[in-house]
């Protein structure tokens, strides 16, 4: 079953009179339970292309599909709606609100959707837990190293069961032990619940875990591997 | 979303105490300022309803009237309610002579209840206690160059009463204006009868009792049952009698409201640039909570909340002060100035003792002030969070 899809997508900023060409022609399918890296150099397009499957932002020209609903076509409030329902988001930093703690952050998603407190507490605790974090859901961020941090996002990803995590290099602003561990956390996850994962990164010392990689160059995928 | 609103006010502590009490004083001097102002409204129309009375009878046409025999008439009798009171009052040209000098005075006879009523206007001497006792206002007695106890003679030739009185000062009075001073002598009813028109009076003032100062419907009321019975009179109500005054009353709710909006105003700028400033520092947060689904709505919505939260606690705090300071004030207070300045006050025919009013309507105005503060500030900044995209807000660098 296709969870994502990206149908010959082009991304074009423009700003100041200049042309940028992020996207050129992107085609890209992830299956349900999928566990997959979107490699390359710094400005290939890859956050521009998980903003676009995320519906951040709109394509130039393509389609984007998220279990099957053509986000492009959607107003920019079905769009967040649908973000809020359907997509857990994981960011390269200021990924928690600061005031709330580690539990309300991984909550506050389900708590935007309206679930009784009981449950979205037992549902956060559990993801929390799933990411070694239970002992410390009642710090607030700043109380918290960077890498427990990316993890509560992820949690909070997690929490609401989403059809996919889309994560922009979570692991940019931690040391390669941590950000290894956070990916090898995010692959169990995978294995052990099936949650579909793409996520971008430009390290390659985190891919010994990922079974598809796709590589972006200049805003075109240039090749893909499966292991 | 409360809790998160609530929890972003206590992340900059001083800015929120700063911008909370600028909130608070606000709300503090508004209720000051509305208790001291009906207090001082009312201080002045109770003067006006103490000159007047609550109904005056006077000859019908009585405006356009000029001799004394046409103003003046025999009182009837009235049907009255339990505990009202019916006084005489004679008002009559003539001239008083002291030795050389001379003044053209307007003498005005009043019953030994309407003599007591002047306690306050006294700045020397003591009230007319007997037949030919009389008080002068200041100026006329510098004027005439007389003292207590000096003689004075009152003509008032060509009228139906004896024409000429002999009067002894007994008191001076200080009256709010100056031009009324120098001319103004008050003598017992009877005297005044004497002099200008013998049983005869020039209105009647009725006073009642348990009636509000501001209630008119038992007057109007009296006033439909007694005009029947008084042809050739006229009754007025106490405003109806100083249309002048009664002008001023409608202006009451004006000039309260212009007055608390100008402080609501300067109050809500100090908190539209709280919000502002916070919503600068908290970009990039918007920005996440929009990427995680926030609709621009319920960004706006937080901002709303945050900006109606802090207003609330402050408007309860400063509207706390408001009260405590409001109760001191209701049991009477004197204005801090100096004697020339209270000198000024008394010329507006203000007492120095005023008595706080407030009442639910100057609270809902604050109160509703406060809302509307809270909820304009918001307006831009809370519009300003709905528009943000996602990315870019992410990427904001303060």
């Amino acid at each position: 079953m296709v969870i994502l899809e990206a149908k010959g997508v082009r991304k074009v900023y423009r700003g100041d009179g200049v042309e940028t060409e992020a996207l050129r022609g992107v085609d890209l399918r992830v299956e349900k339970g999928e566990f997959t890296a979107l490699v390359g150099p710094s400005g290939s397009g890859k956050s521009t292309l998980l903003h676009l499957l995320a519906g951040l932002d709109l394509p130039t020209e393509g389609e984007v599909y998220v279990g099957g609903v053509r986000l492009d076509r959607l107003s920019r409030s079905q769009r967040a709606r649908f973000r809020l329902e359907r997509i857990g988001l994981v960011f390269q930093a200021y990924n928690l609100l600061p005031v709330l703690t580690a539990l309300e952050n991984a909550a506050f998603v389900l708590e935007l959707r309206g679930v009784p407190k009981g449950e979205r507490e037992r549902r956060a605790l559990e993801a929390l837990a799933a990411l070694g974090l239970k002992d410390k859901a009642h710090r607030y961020p700043r109380q918290l190293s960077g890498g427990e941090q990316q993890r509560v996002a992820v949690a909070r990803a997690l929490a609401a069961e989403p059809l996919v995590v889309l994560a922009d290099e979570p692991t940019a602003n931690l040391d390669s032990r941590t950000g290894l561990a956070l990916i090898e956390r995010m692959k169990a996850l995978n294995e052990a619940q099936g949650v579909t994962f793409l996520f971008s990164t430009h390290d390659p010392r985190l891919l010994e875990h990922v079974r598809r990689v796709v590589r972006l160059e200049d805003g075109r995928i240039v090749g893909e591997e499966v292991r | 979303m409360l809790r998160l609103a609530w929890r972003n006010l206590l992340r900059t502590p001083g800015r929120s105490l700063t911008t909370g009490g600028v909130v608070a004083l606000v709300v503090f001097l508004s209720l000051a300022f509305l208790s001291v102002y009906a207090g001082t409204f009312d201080a002045f129309f109770q003067r006006v309803l103490d000159r007047t009375g609550h109904l005056v009878v006077r000859v019908e046409g009585y405006e356009a009237k000029q001799d004394l025999e046409s103003l003046t008439f025999v009182p009837p009798s009235l049907s009255l309610p339990q505990g009202a009171r019916v006084e005489g009052v004679l008002e009559g040209g003539g001239l008083l002579v002291a030795g050389e000098r001379s003044r053209a005075v307007v003498f005005t006879g009043l019953t030994p209840e309407g003599l007591a009523r002047q306690r306050g206007l006294l700045k020397e001497g003591r009230l007319p206690e007997a037949s030919g006792e009389a008080l002068l206002g200041e100026a006329l007695a510098k004027a005439l160059k007389v003292r207590l106890g000096d003689e004075v003679v009152a003509y008032a030739p060509g009228g139906l009463g004896l024409g000429v009185y002999a009067f002894r000062v007994v008191g001076l009075l200080d009256l709010p204006e100056t031009h009324l001073e120098a001319r103004t002598v008050l003598v017992p009813l009877a005297d005044a009868q004497a002099l200008l028109a013998p049983g005869r009076v020039s209105r009647l003032e009725i006073r009642l009792s348990g009636v509000g100062l501001y209630e008119k419907e038992p007057l109007e009321a009296l006033k439909a049952d007694l005009q029947p019975h008084l042809p050739g009179l006229r009754v007025e109500t106490w405003l109806e009698a100083n249309p002048v005054y009664a002008a001023l009353l409608p202006l009451y709710d004006t000039v309260m409201g212009i007055y608390v909006g100008i402080f609501f105003v300067l109050g809500g700028l100090v908190l539209l640039n709280a919000l502002y400033l916070s919503l600068v520092e908290r970009v990039r947060e918007f920005g996440l909570l929009a990427a995680l689904g926030l609709t621009g709505g319920r960004l706006m919505a937080l901002v709303f909340w945050e900006s109606l939260l802090l207003v609330g606690v402050s408007a309860l705090v400063g509207m706390g002060a408001g009260l405590l300071l409001h109760l001191e004030l209701a049991n009477g207070f004197r204005f801090p100035f100096p004697a020339w300045i209270l000198e000024q006050y008394r010329e507006f025919g203000l007492p120095e003792v005023l008595y706080g009013r407030l009442g639910m309507k100057e609270v809902l105005l604050t109160l509703g002030y406060a809302v509307g503060v809270a909820l304009l500030a918001a307006l831009w900044p809370g519009w300003l969070a709905s528009r943000l995209e996602p990315v870019e807000a992410m990427r904001y660098v303060p």
